[in-house]
């Protein structure tokens, strides 16, 4: 499948400041706090994904960032400008996929490309081109004759994906991305979006599949109850609530019980005696590693692997979402909580 | 906010925005057959099929109702009532590009594009209007030159014609404005469909009223009423364009009813002093009578000033009115078979020395106690409250009008007559006059606030917010209404008599 190459990558002297900031977002429905004091930074050619449960308040942040909503307090920059002093330019340059594809059913797919184009100002000849590239690129341009309430979710998905991005935006809010839509189309559509993070766009990803967030996500932000209460990497993360990295060595026979040797390296803490190997952790691999395999390969135990033992950003997810952290905590409760959490491994490191 | 709803900034870019969304909305109105179908029906085969009878059956009406019924009231109420039939579909149309966007989720999307509210409003509301009042002209216009091509005369005198065109095209319009505003408070075509009751019972009350004016050759009634519907398109208009906002739209997440939110809410602003409420303070000064005396009163009296100013310029115009009325010679000849002039005229000081008025005045103190003062001006304060909020304050207003209206009438007489009215207000009407008028001026001016709350809310208020604080503010101003309503009723039943009686030199 080609990418996305007919379009325009962000010039570079755009990329300089970071396309969305959001700081200290508050958004109130009444006496409701739907969204309590979020603050984000997403630069060009950067995806930021938003996990969170339902009603956790990422869809009312980016209805806030996409200038939609007002906020109550707190301002957004984006692409430079103030969301709530300069929504219109906000809308022109960003493109906005919402929860739901919410098509017109009696439309066909190239007059509702050619609506939105026209609210955004596209000249026609280009929007006549570029619906046509989408198109076909989407997989949709044999259907195009088909009102699109003929449509199967993955297509309508798709076409409403094709309208966010047919301005060419500089910025994109996707909400749930490849919901609905069948492993193919999924794949082209992840293959889009890390072409659109190539071609210098900030894009922030609300999403509840996580793998999806940990393949095409630089950052990940959980938000719950209106909180964003962590940040970073997926490996950062990882090794804050997982604690640091786990490895295991597999030996070609089995092994009675752990060295004392390896138990008195510094930095390593074996967790798991197997039967012909064992797991062990470590905040530092970049030495550990050498030193353990060196100790066995001196030890005259033949080494099959010594791997990093994956673990998911669901792990991750659901140690906040579930059984770590109760549902019901604040961010300062789920601090404390992962600070008690990533205090335990250290401990056993040190001795 | 201006950048929300401006348009006059770029009258023309705004415009050609809008008419993207209209030519879209048209477009797809256009491709459902469920409202082609009673287009077609309504504007080419019921004009046909009824022009068809009416022609054929001509000779046979005009034998049985005579030649001026037939052509005067019979044909001209048949093109009016054709051109309001399309009138039916025109909620339906509202109704599916307001709320049925919405429903169908692709609201967000057009949300999303770089469209003022206003903007957005514009293009869906002529949306909404254009087929309905096209069709509505066409309908009574086929109807006309079908009923002509017949042999027969043109069915309505032009200038009429021009008033149906005008009546039917602005009924769509208020219509429409008031599927706008249901719209923005519901969030599935079912709930909006029921709600719609709450336009097409005032329409067909309209209609009705436009059939007896035509059928009763009253046609500046319909001028009148052509007036009124555009007054009301204006409020209604204007409270569209302040409704219909992102905010407002998307806050909207269900139809359900929460009593315990409303409790709340009710209990919030009872709490809170109204500037607290206003800046949505969730915290504040501590609820006491003090409290409620030294800031709630005041501060309401500040934010209602408008609507008290309002209440008090048309009670002065009124009795101004009345004053000039008294001077029509139908009037002078009222007085003069009441002979009022002899009677006013026929002593020194007529008021108490008079008999007849004397013992009118006076008799009218006695026997009346100040409890039954109170009660009956507090039902009538609660009554013009009841009507003006169903009216947009008028009715409440026209009530106060019509109770002190009287004073206009007396004064102009007493003009007339070249005697002196000072002494009869002094005596008889200032004493309780000072305290029963501020608080029946406060009192309709807090019911019409109600009735604009819905159609104006504070900014930062959304309009259920809006007409809660509302309602609490006119329950507060209760707290100020009623103490001078008792002490209006004390003075008015024990100390305005004896200081008439002293001013005038009566006695009781």
């Amino acid at each position: 499948m080609a990418s996305l190459d007919f379009l325009d990558a962000i010039p570079i002297s755009d990329t300089s400041l970071p396309l969305i900031e959001a700081d200290n977002l508050v958004k109130d429905f009444g006496e409701f706090r739907a969204v309590k004091g979020v603050s984000l930074k997403v630069e060009a050619g950067q995806i930021l994904a938003l996990l969170g449960h339902n009603g956790a308040g990422k869809t009312t942040t980016t209805r806030m960032l996409a200038a939609i909503l007002t906020p109550t307090s707190g301002h957004a920059i984006i692409g430079g400008f103030d969301s709530v002093r300069q929504p219109l330019e906000v809308r022109k340059i960003i493109g906005h996929l919402t929860e739901q594809p919410g098509l017109y059913n009696r439309m066909r797919v190239l007059d509702y490309l050619q609506f939105f184009g026209e609210l955004q100002s596209v000249p026609p000849k280009l929007l006549k081109e570029r619906s046509e590239e989408m198109l076909k690129h989407f997989d949709l341009w044999d259907t195009r004759q088909l009102r699109m309430g003929e449509y199967s979710k993955g297509m309508r998905q798709k076409a409403a994906l094709i309208r966010a991005l047919i301005h060419e935006p500089k910025v994109l809010f996707l909400d749930e991305p490849t919901s609905a839509m069948d492993p193919f189309s999924a794949k082209i559509v992840r293959d889009a979006i890390e072409d659109l993070k190539r071609s210098h766009r900030a894009i922030i990803l609300c999403t509840h599949n996580l793998a999806e967030a940990e393949q095409l996500a630089d950052k990940i932000a959980i938000i719950r109850k209106g909180e964003i209460i962590i940040e970073g990497t997926a490996e950062e993360l990882k090794e804050k609530l997982l604690g640091a990295p786990h490895y295991h060595v597999e030996l070609n026979k089995p092994l009675r019980e752990i060295p004392p040797s390896i138990l008195a390296l510094p930095q390593v803490k074996v967790l798991e005696n197997l039967s012909n190997g064992f797991v062990y952790e470590t905040p530092e691999p970049n030495t550990t590693n050498p030193a353990v395999l060196k100790w066995l390969v001196e030890s005259g135990l033949g080494v099959v692997t010594l791997s990093q033992v994956p673990r998911s950003l669901e792990s991750v997810y659901l140690k906040i979402a579930g059984e770590g952290v109760a549902p019901e905590a604040n961010r300062d409760e789920v601090e404390q909580s992962l600070l008690k959490k990533s205090d335990k491994p250290r401990q056993a490191v040190k001795m | 906010m201006s950048y929300q709803t401006g348009f006059f900034s770029r009258p023309g870019a705004s415009l050609a925005r809008a008419l993207i969304v209209t030519r879209r909305e048209l477009r797809d109105t256009m491709r459902d057959w469920r409202v082609l179908a009673p287009i077609i029906t309504l504007v080419i085969i019921l004009p046909f099929i009824l022009a068809s009878i009416l022609s054929a059956l001509s000779p046979q009406l005009i034998k049985n109702l005579g030649q001026s019924t037939f052509h005067e009231r019979l044909l001209p109420f048949t093109t009016l009532a054709i051109g309001f039939l399309p009138m039916s579909f025109c909620l339906v149309i509202a109704l599916e590009t307001f709320v049925g966007e919405k429903e169908r989720n692709s609201l967000e999307a057009l949300l999303s594009a770089p469209l003022t509210d206003f903007e957005l409003f514009l293009g869906k509301y002529l949306a909404a209007t254009l087929p309905t009042v096209l069709a509505s002209i066409f309908g009574s216009l086929s109807f006309s030159f079908i009923f002509t091509l017949m042999g027969q005369p043109f069915p309505v005198s032009p200038d009429l014609l021009l008033i149906f065109l005008a009546l039917n095209g602005v009924e769509a319009l208020v219509m429409v404005a008031g599927a706008v505003l249901i719209s923005t408070h519901t969030t599935s075509v079912r709930a909006a469909n029921i709600m719609a009751s709450f336009i097409i019972l005032p329409m067909s009350i309209c209609v009705q009223l436009e059939a007896v004016l035509l059928l009763n050759n009253l046609q500046a009634g319909l001028y009148l009423m052509l007036l009124g519907l555009v007054v009301i398109l204006a409020l209604l208009m204007r409270s569209g364009v302040k409704i219909f906002n992102r905010e407002e739209i998307i806050s909207r997440e269900g139809d359900n009813v929460s009593f315990k939110g409303i409790l709340r809410g009710f209990g919030y602003y009872f709490r809170r002093t109204p500037q607290e409420a206003l800046a949505h303070q969730k915290t504040g000064q501590r609820w006491t009578i003090w409290r409620f005396y030294r800031r709630d009163i005041p501060q309401l009296l500040g934010l209602y000033k408008s609507a008290i100013l309002v209440v008090a310029i048309s009670i002065a115009g009124g009795i101004l009115v009345c004053i000039w009325v008294a001077y029509w010679p139908v009037v002078r000849d009222f007085r003069d078979a009441l002979n009022l002039g002899d009677r006013l005229t026929g002593t020194q000081n007529p008021i108490c020395q008079s008999g007849t008025i004397n013992s009118i005045t006076i008799g009218g103190f006695q026997g009346v106690t100040w409890q039954g003062l109170f009660i009956n001006n507090t039902v009538s304060v609660l009554l013009g409250s009841g009507l003006s909020l169903i009216s947009l304050g008028v009715a409440g207003i026209l009530l106060l009008i019509i109770s002190t209206g009287p004073v206009g009438f007396i004064l102009g007489f007493f003009f007339q007559l070249d005697l002196n009215p000072w002494p009869l207000l002094a005596g008889f009407i200032l004493p309780h006059g000072i305290f029963e008028l501020p608080a029946v001026i406060i009192g309709i001016a807090a019911a019409l606030k109600i009735s604009t709350s819905v159609i104006a809310p504070p900014e930062n208020m959304n309009l259920g917010q809006s007409f809660q604080f509302a309602i609490v503010n006119y329950i507060k101003l209760l707290g100020l209404i009623v103490p001078l309503l008792l002490i209006a009723a004390i003075i008015e039943a024990n100390i305005t008599p004896a200081i008439g009686c002293w001013l005038t030199g009566g006695t009781i």
